[in-house]
């Protein structure tokens, strides 16, 4: 009996983190950028999305001509948002996809 | 981002404007002035600067205002083309060269346009100085082109060989030669070249915030 009430209690215990668990996974923005050449002028990628609160960190390569955006966890960028900050930033969007 | 820079509509900016609420810093020297630039971009097409430009040649100083405006961009797949207009308007201080009353009005416009790639960058600017003085009243253009020796990825260093062509037909070689070299890193931009036909050095540092 006395099992039984300790795995009931472990399974209510983990019932209630397991949505905060799965809140905390944070959103991932995948940006096609046009005109991302020259890495001096694409430092205000950097600054324009570090500027922003939900955002916990951006990488940008010129290669792949992409940023990816990683949020922070429960938070969102709209679409206009990130358009928003690259055309300010000096660039042009050519895709957004989310994941 | 702030800029700040010196020179007669020459060395050519790196970046006219940045992202708005940044600032710029430029320092240049060249054949013929230094130049110091304190920029603020407001928004995505303008910025404004203090501007100081010293003539060595005349000793006579500018101290103004610019402004630079994003007249047009093409952002390509693989390239980014610019076209800018750029204007000051000050004041100049004539005092080395001219008894009495030292300081007149003056202003300089021009264009600046560039094409780039990651391998490849060609750039032309012009200058029209305007003033009562006429010995401070000139034409000037510069062009460069550029060719990276190895392309590099986002957040490292980046080298540049260019070479700037420079008209001046104030000097007694109208064209003049400086090849150079451009690295960056981060926010961090120098240059450093050499006039071979005045045989001067040409050195511009920037800095982003």
């Amino acid at each position: 009996m006395r099992k039984r009430m300790m795995m009931l209690s472990v399974a209510v215990a983990l019932m209630g983190i397991a949505p905060a668990v799965q809140a905390a996974q944070s959103q991932v923005i995948d940006v096609g950028v046009n005109g991302m050449v020259c890495d001096f002028c694409a430092q205000s990628l950097k600054k324009m999305f570090g500027k922003q609160q939900n955002v916990e960190k951006v990488d940008i390569s010129l290669e792949t001509k992409k940023i990816v955006v990683t949020l922070k966890p429960d938070a969102d960028l709209s679409d206009d948002v990130v358009k928003k900050l690259i055309t300010d930033s000096g660039y042009a969007v050519e895709s957004i996809a989310r994941r | 981002m702030t800029v700040v820079g010196l020179g007669n509509g020459t060395p050519l900016q790196a970046r006219p404007l940045s992202y708005p609420g940044g600032a710029m810093v430029m320092l240049d020297h060249d054949i013929m002035q230094n130049n110091v630039f304190l920029g603020y971009t407001i928004d995505p097409k303008n910025a404004f600067a203090y501007r100081l430009q010293h003539d060595r040649d005349r000793d006579a100083t500018f101290h103004g205002v610019q402004w630079n405006h994003l007249l047009k961009r093409w952002n390509n797949p693989d390239s980014q083309a610019n076209l800018y207009i750029q204007s000051a308007v000050g004041m100049i201080d004539l005092q080395a060269h001219k008894a009495g009353s030292a300081w007149q009005p003056g202003a300089l416009t021009g264009l600046q346009a560039d094409w780039e790639d990651r391998r490849f960058f060609v750039s032309y600017e012009n200058k029209i100085r305007v003033a009562e003085d006429d010995q401070w009243r000139n034409f000037t253009q510069s062009a460069r082109v550029g060719v990276a020796p190895y392309v590099a990825e986002f957040g490292s260093v980046h080298t540049w060989l260019m070479v700037q062509f420079d008209h001046r037909p104030q000097l007694d070689d109208h064209v003049t030669t400086t090849p150079l070299v451009r690295m960056f890193y981060d926010s961090y931009l120098v240059e450093a070249g050499y006039n071979i036909d005045e045989k001067t050095p040409l050195v511009n540092i920037m800095l982003h915030f």
